[in-house]
């Protein structure tokens, strides 16, 4: 098969698995959902493999889809090491937590059952369609689609009201992102004429763009203001679809979903697409200079906002979730200064060690009854001695210790930062960066040790838990390992070695076009020490409490940290609560007239003969009249001042 | 004052000129014979199989009048007759295409629906059988006597098939309603043309173009009529402001009524807009398009808000089709501008917009008419409740159709409005799109909305009847949606060539 | 252009404001004493004592109805039987066409018992 056949395969065996489950799921033997979903996914992670392997690199057109005078619309997929690589991560880390979510979801009904996995399919054939689509219209279609993917999963307990909710907020958030994204994807059709992902970068480069090299060594050309609202439009998209700040307030809500979703949607993919998005659109990036300061320092800022709102909660997954904002913060950081492979790199050991965290405490989760609580656990240690290992190395891997896989790819971002040459920008961020990852020593230390360390807490609802299930355990295993040796394969934050990612990245993303000094290395060494004397830190202060709290000192801090700086409450005041009365006013005075109309109306219409006229006398028709005639005059206003113009 | 045309009428009327006036309005002709042969056999034969004939005698009307305008599409000279008041051109046969396959999709659904409901089913077919006429007479008028003429035979027909739930105080609430809003209209339609009559001196579009070309100054009674005739326009395809009757005679009427409506008098009443707007007062494009672009940023914003808060699935795809009015009414203002390209683009965009609404619409209200029992409809979006468990191909159709409305790619509905929305642009009115552009993006939270009940794995297991002809209708339906959304070139090439340039004058 | 219309605008205003001073000078100038019997419904005379909103068969207005429709569709004789001779056979078979449309409709009617009165 040629790569284009290879491709199709791949998007298309996680819609072929939705549609089996969809139509049939519920009515097949279980065993059928717990291989089919799980399996199709796999079958995709293997042909990734294949096109790995092939090195294959190709803008492969299938068939033009509209070609309607200069306005051509092909469907296309972009095969280059950057959509594969991508492609790697979603159907590898995929594959695995959706295996999981076979243990996890197994209390659930088989009709429900069936249903999780046909969402979880659908998300992973929208997520490849985002990282493989040559043109904007599928990258806005996958776009949405994860979007929805995510709304489904979010709300897949719908009889929750609080997932409800949170679905909505989502949702909503995510719409913002998507008029941003089309808006922005539209502004560059009309500036260039063209859909496709390589006319649009060929009219920003004097050099041909090959598939092979796709755009690698763009020459700068002049920027400008279309370009420039084009690069800003687009990154709404990214900051929405990525939680950056401000539009990040559905992420920790979002954490009502069950677990396996967490691990995938929220931590793992989905939620990288604004860096994916960023990187794909360098050429764009490269030369829109102020939207590209903007990624930089929308970036640095979540991730310290992020990391500083983890030291409070005390629900094990919204720290993660905050944690995730914040590492995705770095991911923004490292773009917008232009270091895009070290991005990537970050994206990849992210997409293992958050998954790895999100899995082993969705096992404590499921050990402690649903009951999410940290400051209900405690001394969960020598109970579930496996997971608390494996979360153990997540939890150091975030923090950035050698040899986790964390350190070599955080470390690389804040490295190359430092070391940008003549850019005061990049040194700030770099500042943010630095603190952001002190205070994640910290409240990462403070996470394990209040839940594995210590005395059990008299609240815990299991007085003897039991560890998870193979099938919950092995992925969590293959994370493991994979966080622990996976950062060999790039150790450039040291300053030798190799880097694999790098390499494989250079040719699509661009070069780091600046090296970094001994300086860099010292100062990753110096940030780890650090980190990690803060995660040893935290338990003096959770576990052992010899250490006075830091929150009796600073109450104002920790009310405003708890708040999460009131964002929630600022949205509510600027926008939900207008829409609301909007909404109500509308339903109060405009619909039920007229529902009751119905109502009330009818007694009248039935009398015989008066019929017509007794609803012209109810007062509804009026409405419907009055506001005709309203618009009539609006309408005619507006007529005599065009034509008197 | 302007010499009114007092033209000595030919009265020599030849047989060959009455042969050849019939073959241009022969799609007409044959439906108008059809439906007498339906009076007849609904008189004819006794009860219990009156309503199979007449839907037989129906099915064969609209299929020989689909085959004719077809033929005459491809082979037959198109052009004016009965001395300019109606033509055959282009234009008129792509809309009979359209409404005769119209006529076949609600014959299909509602023929089982009646059945269901007991209803009596000879006079709907033959109600509805008129209804298609005076759609095909408005889409093939040139004369602003013609074109009411068909407004009215569209409009009385629905008014009545509107109450056709004579028991129920909702659909007599909606025929009364319609009646009265829809009389209104007319008035305002038909003050309308007599203003434009009185500016003009002639009835006939093509010559109020000429007569508009000579005069350069702007006649304010020409202004004041096309505000009245704009409103009246507006009223058809339920466009905001004019929209408040739209939500309560869908949801009073029954199903198939609703679903025939929603698409009918939509195209209808844009083949009106375009045929005298763009086709009789191209040099006033500057003012009605001013009008045009308040109604259609008004429905955006109405249909797509208002849309959100809806439990009741009629209801919903009520406000749906006000925002989708919005939508298509970028095309007809696309459709004002002067450069020929522009125009011509804009109105293709319009004739494949209708085109293409006409299947993701009807097949949506065509689900949900298999919920309604023999006591009523059941529309309330709770009632598609475990639908994919309940008849998984249904399931998977209404997903098509609303992914299609709300313009996912690959179904149709995104290119549609991709068309549209590149049109307006073109024609320099890029604030409109935008706010084109926004509204649906909010679109999608509603009909996404719609399909969360569908997909709930709830234990609902009451039985669900599709009839086979109204399973083969939805099925073509959502065929249609998907399969014109990966090669929608046939059915754009034939909006193209549907937008005759030679009636804009010069 | 519009100035053609200036004699039709005088003469509707001409036409109101006469309308206008009849009303009211009848209004001011004469007497006015209301009592209760003067005000009392007039209905020659005699007092009434059933509502005058009385309810009428159903029937009654389907047949004025019917009536009034019919008789609208038998005013487009008289222009054919103005220029019948000038049509020819043509108008006279197209005559015939018209009124076997008519025909059907009011044999449908028939059938369908709109001329029955119970």
């Amino acid at each position: 098969m040629n790569t284009g056949q290879l491709a199709l395969l791949v998007l298309l065996l996680p819609a072929a698995g939705a549609i089996v489950l969809a139509g049939r799921g519920w009515r097949l033997p279980r065993i059928w959902t717990k291989l089919v979903g799980p399996g199709v996914v796999w079958a995709s992670f293997v042909v990734t493999l294949v096109l790995f392997i092939n090195q294959a690199s190709e803008d492969v057109t299938y068939f033009t889809w509209i070609k309607s005078g200069s306005f051509v619309v092909p469907f296309n997929l972009l095969i280059d090491n950057l959509s594969i690589f991508m492609c790697l991560v979603i159907t590898g880390v995929g594959a695995l937590i959706v295996t999981y979510a076979v243990g996890y979801m197994a209390p659930e009904n088989d009709a429900s059952y069936a249903r999780f996995f046909t969402y979880m399919d659908v998300f992973i054939f929208s997520m490849l369609l985002l990282v493989l689509a040559g043109n904007f219209v599928f990258l806005i279609v996958g776009w949405a689609l994860v979007g929805l993917s995510s709304y489904l999963l979010i709300g897949f307990w719908y009889q929750r009201r609080s997932a409800v909710l949170a679905a909505r907020k989502a949702f909503v958030m995510n719409v913002i992102g998507d008029v941003g994204m089309i808006l922005g994807a539209f502004v560059l059709f009309t500036t260039y004429h063209s859909v496709t992902f390589a006319q649009v970068f060929q009219s920003l480069t004097s050099a041909p763009c090959l598939p092979g090299n796709f755009c690698a060594d763009i020459r700068p050309i002049h920027d400008s203001s279309s370009l420039e609202l084009a690069a800003f439009l687009l990154l709404v998209g990214a900051v929405a679809k990525s939680a950056q700040l401000p539009l990040h307030t559905w992420l920790p809500d979002a954490m009502e979903g069950p677990t396996p979703v967490s691990a995938l949607i929220h931590a793992a993919t989905m939620v990288t697409a604004g860096v994916y998005l960023v990187g794909r659109m360098h050429p764009i990036y490269d030369v829109a200079v102020y939207a590209h300061a903007a990624v930089a320092i929308i970036g640095a800022v979540t991730a310290l906002f992020a990391a500083s709102i983890a030291i409070v909660q005390t629900d094990i997954k919204r720290v993660l979730a905050y944690s995730t904002m914040s590492q995705i913060g770095y991911m923004f950081l490292a773009v917008g200064v232009g270091a895009y492979s070290a991005a990537f790199f970050h994206l990849m050991a992210h997409a293992f060690f958050k998954a790895l965290l999100f899995m082993a405490a969705g096992n404590v989760i499921h050990a402690m009854h649903d009951e999410q609580d940290m400051r209900k656990y405690g001394g969960l240690f020598r109970q579930l001695p496996r997971t608390s290992w494996s979360f153990l190395i997540g939890s150091l891997s975030l923090v950035g210790v050698i040899p986790f896989i964390g350190f070599f790819s955080k470390e690389q971002i804040l490295g190359a930062a430092f070391s940008k040459p003549d850019d005061t920008l990049s040194l700030i961020v770099w500042g943010i960066g630095f603190v952001t990852a002190l205070i994640t020593g910290f409240y990462t230390g403070r996470m394990w040790w209040m839940s594995f360390a210590g005395k059990p807490s008299p609240q815990r609802p299991v007085e003897h838990p039991h560890e998870a299930p193979p099938v919950m355990l092995i992925p969590v295993m293959v994370l493991a390992v994979l966080a622990t040796v996976g950062g060999v394969i790039q150790t450039r934050a040291l300053g030798f070695g190799p880097q694999a990612v790098s390499d494989f990245l250079d040719t699509v993303v661009g070069k780091q076009a600046w090296q970094g000094g001994i300086a860099d290395v010292v100062l990753s060494l110096v940030t780890m020490i650090l980190a990690g004397l803060l995660f040893l830190a935290a338990y003096r202060f959770y576990v052992e409490r010899t250490w006075k709290a830091w929150s009796t000192r600073f109450p104002w801090l920790q009310t405003l940290l708890e708040r999460k700086y009131y964002f929630d409450e600022a949205y509510n005041f600027a926008f939900v609560r207008p829409m609301d009365a909007i909404a109500e006013g509308g339903l109060t005075h405009v619909e039920q007239p007229l529902i009751d109309g119905v109502v009330v109306g009818t007694g009248l219409v039935t009398e015989a003969g008066a019929g017509s006229l007794s609803l012209t006398q109810s007062g509804y028709f009026r409405n419907y009249v009055l506001v005709f005639l309203a618009g009539a005059c609006i309408a005619a206003i507006l007529i005599l001042v065009r034509a008197s113009s | 004052m302007m010499p009114l045309a007092a033209t000595a009428v030919d009265l020599t009327y030849s047989w060959s000129q009455a042969l050849a006036d019939l073959s241009q309005i022969a799609p007409i002709a044959t439906l108008t014979l059809f439906l007498l042969f339906a009076i007849v056999v609904d008189l004819a034969l006794p009860k219990s199989r009156r309503g199979d004939a007449v839907a037989m005698v129906a099915a064969v009307g609209y299929v020989l009048s689909l085959a004719t305008a077809f033929y005459r599409w491809n082979y037959g000279d198109n052009g004016p007759a009965y001395q300019g008041y109606a033509t055959g051109d282009k234009f008129s046969l792509f809309f009979e295409m359209l409404f005769a396959v119209l006529g076949i999709l609600t014959l299909a659904v509602s023929h089982s629906y009646l059945k269901r409901r007991r209803f009596v089913a000879g006079e709907f077919h033959v109600l509805i059988l008129a209804a298609v006429i005076g759609m095909m007479v408005l889409a093939s008028a040139t004369s602003l006597v013609t074109a009411f003429l068909g407004l009215e035979l569209l409009s009385i027909s629905l008014y009545i098939v509107c109450g056709y739930a004579r028991g129920e105080t909702k659909s007599q609430e909606s025929a009364a309603k319609y009646l009265l809003v829809g009389g209104f209209a007319s008035a305002f339609v038909l003050y309308g043309m007599a203003l434009v009559y009185g500016g003009t001196g002639t009835t006939l579009i093509p010559d109020i173009a000429k007569t508009l070309q000579a005069s350069s100054s702007s006649n304010p009674l020409i202004l004041l009529g096309i505000v009245l005739m704009g409103v009246g326009f507006a009223f058809k395809i339920s466009a905001a402001p004019f929209h408040m009757w739209t939500p309560d005679v869908y949801q009073g009427a029954p199903i198939p009524v609703t679903a025939f409506m929603s698409v009918g008098t939509k195209a209808a009443g844009f083949a009106m807009v375009i045929r005298i707007f763009a086709g009789g007062l191209p040099h006033l494009a500057p003012e009605w398009q001013v009008l045009l672009a308040f109604v259609a940023a008004t429905s955006m914003i109405v249909g797509n808000l208002m849309a959100i808060v809806q439990s009741s699935l009629k209801r919903l795809l009520a406000y749906s089709g006000v925002a989708q009015a919005g939508y298509v009414l970028i095309g007809v203002i696309a459709g004002g501008q002067a450069d020929p390209a522009v125009r011509a683009a804009g109105l293709a965009s319009v004739l494949f917009y209708l085109f293409v609404y006409m299947f993701m619409n009807f097949g949506a209200f065509a689900v949900v008419t298999a919920l309604a029992g023999p006591e009523g409809d059941r529309d309330r979006l709770s009632d598609l409740e475990g639908l994919y468990r309940r008849s998984p191909l249904m399931a998977i159709l209404m997903t098509v159709f609303m992914l299609s409305l709300a313009g996912f790619p690959p179904f149709v509905g995104f290119f549609g409005k991709l068309f549209l929305f590149t049109a307006g642009v073109s024609a320099g009115y890029t604030w409109l799109v935008v706010v084109a552009v926004v509204m649906s993006v909010v679109s999608v939270y509603y009909y996404v909305r719609v399909l969360i009940p569908v997909w709930s794995s709830s234990v609902r297991t009451d039985k669900l009847e599709w009839s086979v002809s109204s399973t083969m209708a939805i099925v073509l339906s959502g065929a249609l949606s998907l399969v014109l959304g990966l090669y929608p070139t046939t059915v754009l090439i034939a909006s193209t060539l549907g937008v005759p340039i030679s009636f804009f004058g010069p | 252009m519009l100035e053609s219309y200036v004699p039709l605008l005088i003469f509707v205003l001409i036409v109101l404001g006469l309308i206008g001073a009849l009303v009211t000078l009848s209004f001011v100038l004469g007497p006015n004493k209301p009592h209760k019997s003067k005000l009392a419904p007039y209905e020659s005379g005699i007092v009434t004592d059933t509502p005058a909103h009385k309810r009428l068969s159903v029937r009654f207005y389907l047949t004025a109805m019917l009536f009034i429709i019919f008789d609208v569709e038998s005013v487009f004789f008289y222009p054919w039987a103005v220029i019948m001779r000038q049509l020819k056979w043509f108008g006279l078979i197209e005559m015939f066409v018209f009124m076997g449309i008519l025909l059907i409709a009011l044999a449908h009617i028939w059938r369908k018992g709109g001329l029955d009165w119970d």
